[in-house]
């Protein structure tokens, strides 16, 4: 149960506090992904987003883009978590777009989306993502309590990066500060705060699942 | 409900909170991620390599060496020339179809970057590799291969191959091979495996023409109809049209087949309002098809399910059917079987009028004009049999001679199987007598008291009729049918159980009242009730579907006991025979495949050739069916181009040709299809539809036609102005 109160929140924020596929703060990125203009820097300001209609991703799409996104390849996986990617898949498979004009969504689409990429950000998390720089400062050994807020946000910054492209707002910081307070708080006070898995909280997992959930099934990762 | 609210709070938030969307991208990394985006159809991280090459591109100034590296990427195979390919492959245009034999041709050819062109004509085709169940392209093609490589989520981009062969056609059946397949001590699954590996002989397509020439274009297009589909399915996926519109009103229809009427209504002029204009254009293509059939080879015995295993289509001097049966008998001619089974004279002729009255009659669930001259002629000319017959009962009474009562019986049984569950019981409402002796107790039938009409309550004595009911019935055919499913996965389950062959086999013996006969006081009285209780007797073996065999043998053995002469127990062997025959051919489908299932758990169904083309001319019978001689005869697959010079027909084949691979030139060479496959391309990639811009669309269609590479032209399109992801404003 815990699991799907803090997914239902991911999704709430996934919903509330993204951008839909428009790029903001553009001196921001620059300045973090290390891409300072080095010359002929007039060039580089001429090209400029004119068209930024959605396109909502089918199940495929939404597989392949949220490996991707993540740097997983399918061929790496594991078979059982093979098995509950495709048994998710298969679930969704008609709840994702699946006709030529899809540019409408709906909310059984949003579930969907974020429904999928809470599996695929489980086997993340519990496979490749115990080591990946996206969760650099997190030791998914401690509760999340015992994690400095500070360090979870910048968990949170580099997802960000990774599927938006950019940093977050101000408005997108302040937001999932208050959601990870919230967060960390509740799981102190979860039935499951003290579980290990195999070496790892339980309730640290979940919290990494579902900020990377957060991000993926956002409308700015989950659209073209 | 509350989620609901959440969701439009939350969408109504973030509409708010967008920021304006020409906000000036000042990351190379930002723009090349976007370009692969709309590129891929595939979402990416900025980290990614991919991103950081395209982002050289860009810093150099070369958008479209970028947006080429992104077509370069597995992804672009994987998703955007996948889905491509997934909604050519469909009517509806979706990608929810599964991954198929002809998608898979086009995103290899998509993926080598060759003339797109020859998804119409190629002389190639693709497989999927890495996955484990193919044997061979008909079992590729036939098996579902989305299942297993959607399922590893198949890099797709690495693991299509093309193979320089045609794809194999299936051909000719060796009956001296399938002869000696069925005569094996093996059980039924290995006899089918057996029969598909050898007994069907597979030969390269000598016509092939790319995405046409695949099983899963010849499952949807050619399998039943008259080819038509297939012209109409190209001209709606390919030139983007539909059949009115590439209709021509004022060309000849000297092409319109033998299966149009010419006078629908007894109006000339609706023809020629109606059909004219469509049909001249698409008979006149659709003879490029004239060759070819389609036929699921082989039914999976366990599910029943037709094509689940293995499937193609034939192709002309094919002998391309294999028909399951429990006896080696053909369609037609059904006289020269019985013959060669020792039938009688009068058996043969009653049996043959019987069959073809009883063949050539609609039920009324698949004849929608039941009010039409068709159907009121043909019922009144049964309904005219059977009162003969039962005239003849009449007139001669329990005292007849049994070779004629025999025979009356037959032809009464025939006659109420085309007749529909309405018209039986009102015949034998007028006959009381009859019905008792014979079939049901009316009392029974007509009892008001049942809580459902009268077949509720006969359908114990009346199960052969029911199932060719009238499905007006709420509920009957249904119900029954769940009888019947019951029993046969219990026989399915348990056949090797002696007790339960014993419990159905008694259920029909009991039919069997010696007591009765006994009572009889004359011969002819025994005889009688003999015969109407074998008859009984067989209804009850059929609608069971009993083993054959050991039925027969517990007939004749209970008419020779009981001192039936040897002229009844040759006649009723006869009759359980045509029985059986008759209930195959004219089961529909769903009848079918329980006989055929019941055939295999006995490990008795054997199959022979037969052909669906003409021997001569190698066209498929079905492209001259229609009873309106007036109409053109199919004699070869040459076909003729008369639509409308606005498809921008070109190339040497524009007014027409010979065969499936001169058709997809005629498609593939049209300023139509260039059109069409431009627009498709532009519409997925940038999300505009081009048709309320035809100066645009002629622009791009002549880029694409440049090289008709699909790669070249999403590039060219993905960093264009018209597209509109991305303006390049020099001075800005």
């Amino acid at each position: 149960m815990r699991f799907y109160k803090l997914f239902l929140l991911a999704f709430v924020i996934s919903f509330n506090f993204t951008n839909c596929s428009n790029f903001s703060e553009p001196v921001a990125d620059q300045l973090v992904l290390g891409l300072q203009c080095e010359e002929n820097c007039d060039s580089i300001t001429t090209f400029k987003v004119a068209n930024d209609q959605d396109e909502n991703l089918d199940v495929r799409q939404a597989v392949e883009s949220y490996l991707s996104i993540l740097g997983m390849k399918a061929s790496s996986l594991s078979s059982n978590n093979l098995t509950s990617i495709n048994n998710e898949k298969k679930r969704r498979k008609a709840l994702l777009a699946q006709d030529p004009d899809y540019t409408k969504i709906s909310t059984i689409n949003m579930l969907s989306q974020t429904s999928l990429a809470g599996e695929i950000c489980r086997t993340f998390v519990t496979t490749d993502g115990l080591k990946s720089p996206l969760f650099s400062g997190v030791t998914f050994s401690q509760k999340p309590n015992q994690i400095p807020l500070n360090n979870w946000m910048n968990s949170v910054h580099n997802f960000a990066l990774q599927a938006w492209g950019r940093s977050l707002t101000t408005e997108e910081s302040i937001a999932f500060k208050d959601f990870l307070q919230v967060s960390m708080t509740e799981a102190s006070r979860s039935p499951n705060s003290d579980k290990i898995v195999g070496t790892n909280s339980l309730e640290s997992l979940n919290l990494g699942i579902m900020i990377c959930t957060t991000v993926l099934a956002s409308p700015e990762a989950s659209s073209l | 409900m509350w989620i609901v609210m959440v969701i439009v709070f939350s969408w109504a938030t973030s509409a708010q909170q967008a920021p304006n969307v020409n906000d000036a991208l000042k990351s190379h990394r930002v723009l090349a991620k976007k370009i692969y985006e709309r590129t891929t159809g595939v979402k990416v991280s900025i980290k990614d390599p991919i991103v950081e090459q395209m982002a050289k591109e860009i810093k150099n100034d070369n958008l479209l060496a970028a947006a080429k590296l992104a077509t370069q990427s597995p992804a672009f195979t994987n998703v955007r020339a996948r889905n491509f390919a997934l909604r050519l492959s469909n009517k509806s245009n979706s990608v929810g179809v599964d991954l198929n034999d002809m998608a898979t041709l086009i995103i290899g050819i998509i993926r080598d970057d060759e003339d797109f062109r020859e998804i119409l004509t190629s002389k190639n085709h693709y497989q999927i590799k890495n996955i484990t169940y193919y044997k061979n392209y008909l079992e590729f093609s036939a098996r579902n291969p989305a299942t297993e490589a959607d399922d590893k989520i198949l890099d797709l981009h690495d693991n299509i191959e093309k193979i320089n062969k045609p794809p194999y056609i299936v051909t000719t059946i060796n009956p001296g091979k399938i002869a000696a397949i069925n005569a094996e001590p093996i059980s039924q699954l290995e006899k089918n495996l057996k029969v598909s590996e050898q007994g069907i002989e597979l030969k390269e397509n000598p016509d092939p023409a790319g995405v046409l020439t695949t099983n899963y274009f010849a499952q949807s297009q050619f399998s039943g109809g008259s080819n038509r589909r297939g012209v109409e399915f190209v001209v709606k996926n390919f030139l983007c049209s539909s059949m009115p519109e590439i209709g021509n009103p004022n060309a000849s229809d000297a092409f319109v087949g033998r299966d149009v009427d010419r006078f629908v209504g007894g109006s000339n002029a609706n023809y020629v309002n109606n059909c004219k204009s469509c049909h001249t254009v698409m008979d006149g293509l659709r003879s490029a098809f004239a060759k070819v059939d389609y036929a699921a080879f082989y039914q999976d015995m366990v599910t029943g399910n037709n094509g689940l295993a293995y499937g193609s289509f034939a192709n002309q001097l094919a002998d391309a059917r294999a028909v399951w049966t429990d006896v080696e008998f053909n369609q037609s001619p059904l006289e020269k079987e019985l013959k060669t089974k020792g039938a009688s004279s009068t058996l043969v002729a009653n049996t043959t009028l019987a069959y073809n009255l009883d063949y050539s009659f609609p039920l009324k669930n698949t004849y929608s004009a039941e009010t039409s001259t068709t159907y009121s002629e043909k019922k009144a000319k049964m309904i005219s049999t059977m009162n003969t017959n039962l005239l003849l009962k009449n007139a001669e009474g329990v005292a007849a001679p049994n070779p004629t009562y025999l025979s009356m019986a037959q032809k009464f049984n025939r006659v109420l199987l085309g007749l529909s569950f309405r018209d039986v019981v009102s015949e034998l409402a007028a006959r009381a007598s009859l019905k008792e002796q014979i079939l049901i107790n009316p009392a029974v039938a007509y009892s008001t008291t049942n809580a459902k009409p009268a077949w509720l309550a006969i359908k114990n004595h009346l199960h052969y009729f029911i199932l060719t009911a009238d499905t007006s019935i709420a509920g009957a055919r249904d119900e029954v049918a769940n009888d019947k499913k019951t029993i046969l996965y219990d026989i399915f389950a348990n056949k090797t159980l002696a007790a339960n062959i014993s419990k159905y086999n008694q259920i029909c013996l009991d039919k069997w009242d010696q007591t009765k006969i006994d009572a009889q006081t004359s011969e002819s009285g025994k005889n009688s009730l003999r015969l109407s209780m074998s008859q009984a007797f067989l209804i009850c073996d059929l609608e069971f579907r009993k083993n054959l065999s050991f039925i027969g043998e517990q007939l004749l053995l209970k008419l020779k006991t009981n001192g039936a002469p040897l002229e009844l127990q040759i006649g009723a062997n006869e009759l359980l025979i045509i029985n059986h025959v008759n209930m195959y051919f004219n089961a529909d489908r769903s009848r079918r495949d329980y006989f055929n299932r019941f055939l295999q758990s006995q490990n008795r169904l054997i199959s022979f050739g037969g052909t669906n083309f003409n021997g001569d001319t190698g066209v498929a019978n079905k492209m001259n069916n229609g009873s309106f001689t007036y109409g053109a005869e199919v004699k070869s697959d040459d076909f003729t181009n008369l639509a409308s010079s606005s498809f921008g027909w070109r190339g040497p084949n524009k007014d027409g040709g010979t065969g499936i691979n001169q058709f997809g030139r005629m498609i593939a060479d049209s300023q139509a299809f260039s059109s069409c496959v431009t627009k498709k391309i532009f519409q997925s990639v940038c999300y505009k539809d081009l048709s309320a811009d035809p100066k645009l669309l002629k622009k791009w269609t002549q880029q694409f036609e440049v090289n008709y590479k699909i790669k070249s032209l999403v590039a060219d399109i993905v960093i264009s102005k018209d597209c509109g992801l991305i303006n390049k404003t020099a001075g800005n």
